[in-house]
């Protein structure tokens, strides 16, 4: 129904808006830093892999090659990340 | 000798025990060779070596040198007195040549003395005996052969053996030589065994037929059978005679040297018998001729010749045994057809006796008894195939052709019978090859058909036309009817022209035209399909999609800015420059891998790169640790 649809859009808006207030004024500057780079690798990767999907898989070796070195450097650092987690939770540590 | 021979002569010489034969010459010296062989060694001399080789060659051989004062004049002019060498040379052709005579001064003969001791090889010691032998200057037996056994026991070549096995031949009897004399054993165990059929030494011919002469010439002088078995002296025998061009006048030399060895010394005679023409015997030519010879081909009369066995080979009946051959001038004869033998082949056993020394005396013969071939009771006949109507039967007499012609169509089949008989002995023949031919006047076609005996030895064939259609591509026409009859024992093969058939096939089936097959027509070419390439998407979408990829870069740039990221805090410390700079050589270095180098040498470059990186970048962090 469109009512329940509607309310959920906005719930969904809401959700969003509050996770990124939260995470603007939350996180430090060196992790939003990190995270933008992140967020980078994954869009790189991705549009590599969309392009594969839609347009074929010619020259596969590049297409291996960047898709892989994309994925690698996003584990990384996330890993990198994963070591540093905001407010100081242990989480990641030892 | 390799083990892989060694092998090889141990399956043959099991295979040779398996069909139990003994072995027989397969090589002598024919007239021709024989012929050959003067022809080289009859060239104008060049040298003493060339004259000895000549001179002593052809008297093995028992031919006189065409002018022997020439050859004594050439000889004395041209002969080395400082070389013991020459003079060995000149010694024994001087020996050789009747009415030869010349001094020797005392130098020469110092010279040839003080050369037997056992500071010389063995050449040198072998070439001066022979030298004072020659001259027939005296020598102390003794020393010389002291100083040859030490002397061989230095030297191990196989030719410095059979140079001593010579040597102890000019001396004289009362020294011990049955020291040389074991070496002969010795040297007959270094012989190759090339399957079974040949026995050289791997130096090559000339080594083996010098070894022969030498071992004869030295069991001779002593007088002990020497140690070289009956088969061995065949396997040498079919090794020296089966060289038929000499490479050089030595090669020649030492053939002829062997063959005169192997045909007039103590212990061992090859003997050979020779069938005269093809063995073959039949009514026109019952009597079987042989001749036996020596491996130079000279015929020997003096022996006995024995038909010990003759077999049938298809029935494996004995049907002569212990006859003797007749010598009738030059051939032993035996009329083989006295026995009346039914035709095809015979294994005849015959020995040769009459001397002690025969070796190869044991020989097996294949004998072929051929005989002519008749046909009788030929009938020709057309068959109705309902049966309703009793045949139609001609006889017909070879050679003549049957008068009218015969069809074969679908209600009748052609018939024909005949019956092969030896024409002596009137025994019923088999022959190998019966057939019948049918052959198209018009198209040139011909098809041959297999005749085949019933259990009476009555030959049949029925030509049925609805069987037989595919053979002849139901071509209808006049066909002309051929017998063929042929065997390698029947001396008057057959090809009759016997009768004309009209052979007629159903319509439906005919072709419309006979084409001969023909294979060697060109074929179709083939079209070599080269690998397509890869369909690749238009430049336009790969350009719109690197611009795309490098878009999140600009957002990543834009984020950073937004954020405040900054490189304020960079400290330009050795090892964090060092780190940066390894960073980016690295990232270079990837792009030259890519342009350039192969993996190897990037791996090289990039172990050396990343360490000094790695340092770099840990002493970094350290000191980043370090001030926080």
């Amino acid at each position: 129904m469109r009512g329940a649809g509607a309310a959920m859009a906005g719930s969904v808006r809401a959700v969003a808006r509050r996770f990124l207030s939260e995470y603007g004024g939350g996180t430090a500057g060196r992790l939003k830093a990190l995270d933008a780079f992140l967020l980078y690798v994954l869009l790189t990767g991705a549009l590599q892999f969309g392009y594969c999907l839609g347009v074929g898989t010619f020259p596969f070796n590049s297409f291996l090659s960047g898709f892989i070195s994309a994925v690698g450097s996003f584990i990384l650092g996330g890993q990198c990340r994963a070591r540093h987690p905001p407010h100081g939770r242990s989480a990641g540590r030892g | 000798a390799g083990p892989r021979l060694r092998l090889a002569a141990a399956l043959s010489f099991l295979l040779l025990l398996a069909s139990a034969q003994a072995l027989v010459p397969s090589h002598r010296l024919t007239a021709r060779d024989l012929a050959r062989l003067r022809a080289v060694l009859e060239q104008p001399f060049t040298d003493v070596r060339a004259a000895y080789y000549s001179i002593v060659g052809l008297s093995s051989l028992g031919v006189r040198v065409a002018d022997e004062k020439a050859a004594c004049k050439f000889i004395k002019s041209h002969v080395d007195s400082s070389s013991v060498e020459s003079l060995f040379y000149a010694a024994q052709s001087i020996q050789v040549l009747s009415g030869c005579e010349v001094t020797i001064s005392n130098e020469t003969r110092e010279l040839l003395l003080a050369a037997v001791s056992e500071d010389s090889s063995v050449t040198q010691i072998f070439h001066a005996v022979g030298a004072l032998s020659g001259f027939g200057l005296p020598l102390a037996s003794q020393e010389a052969l002291s100083a040859l056994t030490t002397r061989l026991s230095k030297e191990e070549s196989v030719l410095a053996t059979i140079q001593a096995l010579e040597t102890a031949s000019y001396l004289s009897q009362q020294a011990d030589l049955s020291s040389i004399v074991e070496e002969i054993e010795d040297l007959v165990a270094r012989l190759d065994d090339l399957g079974g059929v040949y026995l050289q030494f791997e130096e090559g011919i000339e080594t083996t037929a010098l070894f022969v002469a030498a071992a004869y010439k030295l069991s001779d002088h002593v007088g002990t059978e020497p140690a070289i078995k009956e088969d061995q002296v065949i396997q040498l025998m079919n090794a020296i005679f089966s060289k038929k061009n000499f490479e050089s006048l030595s090669e020649a030399f030492s053939v002829a040297h062997a063959a005169g060895s192997l045909s007039q010394n103590r212990f061992h005679l090859p003997i050979i018998v020779v069938p005269d023409g093809a063995a073959a015997v039949s009514h026109h030519q019952p009597v079987l001729r042989l001749q036996v010879t020596n491996v130079m081909s000279q015929l020997l009369t003096q022996v006995s010749v024995t038909l010990d066995q003759a077999k049938s080979v298809s029935s494996k009946a004995t049907v002569l045994q212990q006859l003797p051959f007749t010598l009738s001038g030059d051939f032993f004869e035996l009329n083989f057809m006295n026995v009346k033998p039914a035709s095809g082949y015979y294994d005849f056993s015959i020995i040769v006796d009459g001397d002690k020394r025969f070796i190869a005396n044991k020989v097996e013969l294949k004998v072929k008894v051929s005989t002519e071939v008749g046909i009788t009771n030929v009938d020709l006949s057309t068959v109705d195939k309902d049966q309703s109507i009793a045949p139609k039967t001609i006889r017909v007499a070879y050679p003549a052709k049957a008068k009218g012609s015969f069809t074969a169509d679908s209600h009748q089949n052609f018939a024909l019978s005949f019956q092969l008989i030896d024409v002596n002995s009137g025994a019923e023949l088999i022959p190998h090859q019966t057939f019948v031919r049918l052959h198209n006047q018009k198209t040139g076609q011909e098809v041959v058909f297999v005749a085949e005996p019933d259990s009476k030895n009555v030959y049949k064939f029925e030509l049925d036309t609805s069987e037989r259609k595919t053979e002849f591509d139901s071509a209808s026409g006049t066909y002309t009817l051929y017998l063929i009859i042929g065997d390698a024992t029947l001396e008057n093969p057959i090809l009759w022209n016997v009768a004309d058939v009209v052979i007629t096939f159903p319509e439906e089936d005919a072709p419309s035209t006979v084409q001969s097959k023909n294979l060697f027509v060109p074929k179709p070419e083939i079209q070599h399909l080269f690998r397509e390439p890869e369909k690749r998407p238009p430049t336009v979408v790969s350009n719109t999609f690197t611009a795309l990829v490098l878009s999140p870069l600009l957002l990543l740039l834009i984020l950073w800015i937004k954020i405040g990221a900054n490189i304020s805090n960079f400290s330009f410390a050795p090892s964090t420059i060092v780190f940066h700079m390894g960073h980016a050589a690295m990232l270079g270095l990837m792009y030259v891998y890519w342009t350039q180098l192969n993996m190897f040498q990037t791996l090289k470059y990039l172990a050396i790169l990343g360490g000094i990186t790695f340092l770099a970048g840990n002493r970094m962090l350290a000191q980043k640790a370090v001030k926080r």
